[in-house]
């Protein structure tokens, strides 16, 4: 069950020099991951979760989401599919265009099938596990803020109840605060309802707090997947791929250098390292 | 003084509250200015009031010691030039080096300094190589440098980046702070950068930090730093090595002398990144 790919290659036109993906084989279980996929601009990051629900079709190997083989062939509905992942685009405020927010994240639900009545109820509940407050939901989503159209456009996604959400670069344009509200969120939701969340981010701090298993797209291949801490202490392959250390582990590693701390295992987060400071102290 | 505003309020029709609340300050010609705040705080709202695209519901704003109203707003737009959050919101040429003369024609620049501007400005952002190159097809950093270069040709005294890295990944925002740094100190442009990452600040001049439409705080990036009640009430994130000073001069775990070396390690080390 979740996703799989094996040996999975693409490429937009059939005649461009590089593939967008390129051999790229993985395993994604259906609860309780939380995954960041990372890379610079252009590395395939984006196509790659088109991929996972079925909007764009691998040119060769197999993609297998919940039991069902993705081909681009007639016979195969891939409403079933969609079903089971939901993807919520960059800049999600940009899509949406009900004239009240409720209807806005009633139209998921609906569209698969579900009775008004019933797309009712679970846009409701959607619009609560996201924190939307109630009076909102009979406004116009374009008298809302960016941060709060942007929950509106994940409660849309989670309104058809999804076992794995995905969410490209969910972070990007909210203020600080808004950063941290939306990925505590996510957070709190995943812990209430253990389904699997995927984030495609450019920012390592959010990544070194929030998710477990981070997944390095370069040039179209996958060429990390693993724990974060294990990608964040591997140097050799920050540098290859250029890619930034979180805030915590740079300070702490200039912080050892200088002697002032010492450490096992590298912190991710400015808690670690807080802790590392205060208690190296008790020790002494 | 490049900049006056004295007692300046603004707020949009049909709402009482005031997004732009008696504003007063100056800004030096030559100095760059950081403007920070959260979404909503009403720090893009003063970049719009500078550049006459809004306009004040009370109080005075002197752009050069000139009175910004309907009369002298013409003339004063010539000073100024701003970049915006979305680079691809900007973009009205073909090729890149229609995009930079974009301005240049609207000026009715002689052909050849239009070229001269075009090949010296695109020099300058390092983007000579793509003069050609289809604005879509280039990366966030590239696009805003592109505008950039396209605002530099107007040869105007100030610049406005209105949280012009907010869309841009991390290589991107590199770019342009660096960008940023170089009209700074090589160029000795005015510039005002509005952001809400603290972050960005740090190179700037003077950094005001708005709430509520008010400034709350003033002064050098290492005086607003300190003080780090009022950046969180106003909805600022406190930076990772600042946060952590925070937590450790609380603390009575470590001896005084160890205390003062590790705070003084990481106040330096935030300074560097």
């Amino acid at each position: 069950m979740g996703i799989n790919f094996q040996n999975v290659d693409f490429k937009y036109a059939k005649k461009a020099s590089h593939k967008q993906l390129d051999n790229v084989s993985l395993n994604i279980d259906e609860k309780d991951e939380f995954i960041a996929i990372v890379g610079h601009t252009g590395s395939g990051k984006s196509t790659l979760v088109q991929h996972m629900n079925a909007l764009l079709f691998a040119n060769s190997g197999n993609i297998t989401i919940f039991d069902t083989k993705v081909v681009r062939n007639k016979k195969i509905k891939l409403k079933p599919i969609r079903k089971h992942v939901g993807l919520v685009f960059q800049f999600p405020e940009y899509q949406v265009f009900e004239t009240t927010v409720l209807d806005d994240i009633m139209f998921g639900p609906k569209n698969f099938g579900k009775t008004t009545d019933l797309a009712k109820e679970l846009a409701i509940k959607a619009s609560q596990l996201v924190g939307l407050d109630e009076e909102l939901l009979t406004r116009s989503p374009f008298t809302l803020s960016g941060g709060q159209m942007r929950k509106v456009a994940i409660a849309g996604a989670l309104a058809i109840d999804p076992d794995i959400l995905i969410l490209d670069e969910p972070t990007v344009g909210l203020d600080p605060k808004g950063k941290i509200e939306l990925m505590e969120l996510l957070l709190a939701m995943q812990n209430k309802t253990h389904k699997s969340i995927i984030i495609i981010s450019h920012d390592m701090n959010i990544v070194a707090k929030y998710t477990k298993r981070i997944m390095v797209m370069h040039s179209g291949k996958l060429v990390f997947d693993g724990s974060k801490e294990a990608l964040f202490n591997n140097e050799a392959l920050l540098k290859e791929y250029n890619l930034d250390l979180p805030t915590a582990a740079y300070l702490a590693k200039e912080l050892k250098a200088m002697h002032l701390i010492d450490y096992d295992s590298l912190p991710l987060t400015k808690e670690e390292l807080t802790h590392i400071i205060l208690g190296d102290s008790c020790n002494e | 003084m490049f900049i006056e505003f004295k007692d300046v309020s603004f707020k949009y029709p049909n709402n009482d509250k005031n997004v732009i609340d008696h504003l007063s300050f100056t800004l030096e010609k030559g100095s760059m200015l950081a403007i920070l705040g959260h979404n909503g705080s009403g720090k893009s709202t003063i970049a719009k009031l500078i550049m006459g695209l809004l306009k004040a519901t009370s109080g005075s704003i002197y752009i050069c010691d000139t009175l910004l109203d309907e009369k002298s707003i013409d003339d004063l737009r010539q000073k100024m030039s701003i970049i915006f959050q979305n680079p691809d919101n900007q973009f009205v040429g073909v090729t890149v080096k229609d995009d930079i003369a974009f301005g240049l024609e609207n000026h009715q620049i002689p052909r050849q300094e239009m070229l001269e501007k075009i090949s010296k400005y695109a020099t300058l952002v390092d983007m000579m190589a793509f003069l050609d190159a289809n604005p879509e097809n280039l990366s966030g950093g590239q696009k805003q440098r592109v505008a950039i270069a396209g605002a530099l040709a107007m040869e105007t005294e100030l610049i406005i980046f209105d949280e012009a890295t907010s869309m841009l990944d991390p290589k991107g925002t590199k770019e342009i702070n660096a960008m940023i740094k170089k009209l700074k100190n090589e160029h000795n442009k005015t510039i005002i950068t509005i952001t809400h990452n603290l972050e960005e600040a740090l190179f700037a001049d003077r950094v005001m930090v708005i709430n509520d439409g008010k400034i709350v705080l003033d002064g050098s990036p290492q005086e607003v730093l300190k003080e780090q009640t009022i950046l969180e009430a106003s909805g600022l994130k406190l930076i990772d090595g600042i946060a952590i000073i925070k937590e450790i001069e609380k603390t009575s775990l470590l001896s005084k002398e160890n205390k003062e070396k590790i705070c003084e390690a990481l106040w330096e080390l935030t300074f560097k990144m």
